[in-house]
Formats: structure tokens, sequence, C-alpha cells
């Protein structure tokens, strides 16, 4: 057990709406970078609709996985974390034969997110899949914070605005419940069907027929956090993305999110993919590695607590 | 706590931090600019065009703003006073549109006015050691147009929207006391010292901070 077992244990989730936004390559990259940071990492591939963060990370052996551990096959989450090559990183495969794990039910999924919680780790990554099923998105909220992953593309950036949208609904809603705040619901449906509705608008409309109502679901909007990583950036418009999607955000959404960083794009990415090897790996003088470290460093140093030189050794 | 858009000052709504060069401004408004333009990525498909028109607006305002030395030192003198993190700095160097007093003439700056709204015995006396041609007459009085500490005090308290009866309450004096204090006018002779306490006091009330910053007009310069 090393000195980090004591302090707040992060959970990090990588999420976004459009597939092919890089979000399985970012949580490679960053598992292996924050592995690095701050050693005995578990990385829980929660694509519970196609898997592949091992191929990734390069784990060709088959082994334990997700799907054996809700199938109640294995009692503990723990025990299906298997080793990787990399020191103090462990996988907890998704499952690529259990079809039903796209519909995890309310049960499970409260298991599958205790289990995560409980997770004996430095930190935790979460990948998850593509779209806003509430599965993804309860995943997604499960993480401190989660991670937004956007590409310099008008349905990558929709497509995150309604991922966005869909998680702090997802808030909303409990804390209405919470609170008795009634009639919430059916508002919040009726501003859904408006093409350009914004959070703002819709805690303007709350505010409007209750005062108090509307501060309280302010107050749990702002709660929310989330940090964006723009990926695949080729030129100076898309380095400047990232800081306008957090100004929108911030300003229409009311939702507390910083800019985590930007990836430029990468061809090599592709090639590694395809000799099986891991990108930070195979390219670790790359832009594109450098950035996905500046993340980790990020991430790790929003869990202060141990200096970094304190950090303990990787675990050859 | 994320501020909503129409309580955003301009600094905030062009995501600036205090005392941005012109450069730092200008870039932050294309960044704006860019970011709202109907076809700008990041707010593809979440503004109507009534949201987008209102904030492209406030943000040309913002940069007229903030461009102009001028318009951005008065702007500065209402709004930044009540930034939190502006407090322990020496606002009255930086943020008042009275700045120009200190480039004023031996005599008429801004501290000579505090000591001859609060002790004109001692200027007078000045005047007499001072005179050029000995003659014994006194320098030309403190001409009316002249800036005076407690009128500065005075605009503060509007500009925040408070009453004399709200700062008295909330300073501990009477309503009388800060209506003297701002006309600088007393009713009967009091201690220098005890003037410039409630001065000060009367400052701090208002989230100025008197005593901090280099050349702070109510600390090092009162007793020499």
């Amino acid at each position: 057990m090393s000195e980090y077992s004591k302090l707040p244990k992060p959970i990090w989730a990588i999420g976004g709406g459009k597939g092919g936004t890089g979000k399985t390559f970012l949580s490679a990259g960053l598992a292996i970078a924050l592995s690095l940071e701050r050693g005995d990492i578990v990385a829980v591939d929660a694509d519970l609709g196609g898997p592949n963060l091992h191929t990734l990370l390069g784990v060709r052996e088959n082994g334990r996985d997700l799907g054996d551990f809700v199938r109640n096959e294995v009692s503990r989450l723990e025990d299906v974390a298997l080793p990787t090559s990399f020191a103090g990183l462990r996988l907890i495969r998704g499952s690529e034969n259990t079809l039903f794990l796209a519909n995890l039910n309310h049960y499970r999924k409260l298991k599958l997110i205790r289990q995560i919680k409980g997770l004996s780790a430095n930190g935790i990554l979460i990948d998850l899949g593509t779209g806003s099923a509430f599965n993804t998105l309860d995943l997604f909220l499960t993480a401190s914070p989660g991670i937004l992953v956007v590409t310099p593309e008008p349905t990558a950036v929709e497509n995150a605005y309604l991922f966005l949208k869909s998680c702090a609904l997802r808030v909303l809603k409990a804390y209405a419940r919470h609170f008795g705040i009634n009639g919430f619901e059916g508002k919040a449906d009726e501003w859904l069907e408006s093409p350009s509705a914004t959070l703002k608008s819709l805690l303007e409309i709350v505010s409007a027929g209750d005062g108090s109502a509307g501060q309280v679901l302010t107050a749990a909007l702002n709660s929310f956090k989330v940090r964006l990583a723009v990926n695949k950036a080729r030129d100076k418009r898309d380095y400047h993305l990232g800081r306008s999607i957090v100004d929108v955000v911030r300003k229409y959404f009311l939702i507390d999110m910083d800019l985590l960083g930007t990836i430029p794009y990468d061809e090599r990415v592709h090639w590694s993919l395809k000799r099986f090897s891991p990108f930070m790996l195979d390219c670790p003088e790359s832009e594109a590695a450098g950035a996905i470290r500046s993340m980790a460093e990020r991430l790790s140093r929003d869990f202060p607590g141990v200096s970094a030189e304190e950090l303990p050794a990787p675990r050859i | 706590m994320i501020k909503k858009i129409e309580e955003m000052d301009f600094y905030e709504l062009l995501n600036l931090q205090l005392d941005p060069s012109p450069r730092e401004i200008e870039n932050a408004y294309l960044l704006a600019i860019a970011t709202y333009h109907r076809d700008g990525l990041a707010s593809y498909g979440v503004l109507g065009d009534a949201e987008r028109g209102d904030i492209l607006d406030r943000i040309e305002e913002a940069f007229q703003t903030l461009h102009d030395p001028l318009r951005k030192r008065e702007y500065d003198a209402i709004v930044l006073p009540g930034r939190p993190e502006y407090r322990g700095r020496a606002h009255f160097r930086r943020t008042t549109s009275r700045l120009e007093i200190e480039d004023a003439a031996e005599g008429e700056k801004l501290w000579d006015r505090i000591k001859a709204a609060v002790l004109p015995s001692r200027l007078r006396q000045g005047a007499h050691r001072d005179g050029e041609d000995g003659d014994g007459q006194d320098k030309p009085g403190i001409p009316e147009s002249f800036f005076y500490y407690g009128d500065y005090l005075r605009k503060v308290r509007e500009k925040r929207g408070l009453t004399r009866d709200d700062v008295a309450a909330r300073c501990g004096f009477s309503p009388v006391k800060i209506e003297s204090l701002e006309e600088e006018k007393f009713p009967s002779p009091l201690p220098e010292k005890e003037i410039l306490q409630d001065l000060r006091r009367y400052a701090r009330c208002l989230g100025l901070d008197p005593e901090n910053g280099r050349g702070s007009p109510l600390s090092d310069r009162f007793d020499e």
C-alpha cells in the first residue's frame, strides 16, 4: 500500500458524445502517463458497446473481464484487473462477448459504480463509450472530474454539447427530486424540444416560476465539474477551440469547465494502432505524447497532498 | 460559482485578468468574436440569433471600453473595487480618474488638498513659510473645482448604490458624521488624527484600502 492510498482517490472518466474523437486513444495515453506520474492506476474499459482499450494498451492476452464481474462469475471487480506491460497500470478489460453489457440494469450498474469506487488504487480511469445512454452518463458523473473529448468538427462539438446537456439534466433532475422541486422534469422535457436550448435558458424558465428552485438548481449545475480535451488539432484555430468551448459552456451551460489541453493531430497514432503498439511507447517524443503527459500532470495536481518529489516510484 | 453573463463585468466577459496589456485585450476580443461569430465552431448549435446578437454587442462594448485608456480608467474606478481579488491593492492610484492630480503642481496635489480640507491651519502656516516674497500674504486658496478625498468617498458610495445611512450603519458612524466626512466640514474642531482615522475607517467600509500600495494617500504622506 502506497502513501496515495490514504488520500482521496481520483476517478477520471473520459467521455464525449461522438465516436472517433479519440476517447480510447486519450484513455490509453493518460492511463500510461498517470501510471508513471502516480503509480498504481486501474484503467476500466467501460465502453459497454465496443471495448478496445486493451488493444491501444497493447494487451493481447485474453483473461477475466468486466463481463465476468457483471455475470457474477467473479464477486470483486478488483479480481478482474489484469496487469499490463506498464509498471503501475492494471486494466479491467471490457467484455467483447456480453451484449447485455450495453444495457446494464439499474442494480448491476449501481454495483459496478460501487465497486469502481472501492478499487484499491492511486487513481482510476474509466474509458466510456459513444453516445449519451444513461449508463454512460452515470459512469461519467461518477468521476471527479469527467473529461470531455472533442475534435474540431461541427458534429463532434454538437454531440459534445448534447452529452453535456444530458449529463447536466441528469444532475438537475436528481437534485429536483431530492429537493422536491415540482414540475421540473416536465419543464426540462419541454425545453429540450427547442433546437438551441441552453441550460442557462432552462434555469431562467425555472427561476421565473420559483426563484429558490432556480438557485438550488444553479448551485447543482455549478457543482458539476468537467474538463475538456481537444484532440486532433491541426491549425491555429483548432488550438483556440478549447478556450472557446470552455467560454461557451461556462456562459451558456453554467457548468464549471476547464481546459485540460489540446492534442495535435499526429498521423503516427494510426500507425501505432496498426502495430498494436501503444502510441505513448512508440512516439514518446511526439508533441501529442507530450500534450497527454501534461494533461496527466494537471490531473494529478488536482489531488494534492503528495508533492512530485514524494511520488512513489513506479512498480517495475 | 459560475456567474451569469448579465452579472459579468467586462474583464470576466472577455476572460481577462486585471491589468491586461492592450495586446491581451485585443487578443481576448478577437477570440471572443471568433467564438460567438455565426460561423464559430464553438457556439455551433448553441445560440439563437437573439442571444448571439446580445453577446456580440456586449463583447464589442467591453472592447471599446477597455481598449480606450480614458474609458477604461473610468470603468475601473467603478468596477474594480468590488472585485475580491482587487482588495489589498492600491485602489486610489490605479482606478480613479483623478490620477492626473499626482502630476499637479506643488500645493495642488491630492494630498495637499486633503490637508487643506482637514488641516487648513497647517496649510496656511506652510503658505506663510513658502511665500516667495515673504510679504505675509497667503497663497491662493484651494479652487472649488478641486477633488477632495471626502468627495471621492461620496462618489464611491453613490456608485455602489449605498445611502449615507447604509454606510453609517456599516461603519458604526452617525449619518451626520458621514456627511461631515464627505463634505469635509466639521461642526467643531477635531484633532487631525481623529479625522484621519475616521476617513480611513470610512474608506475601508466602502471596500477601499487606503493604507495599501506605494504612495498611498492616507498613510506615508500624512506626517510629512
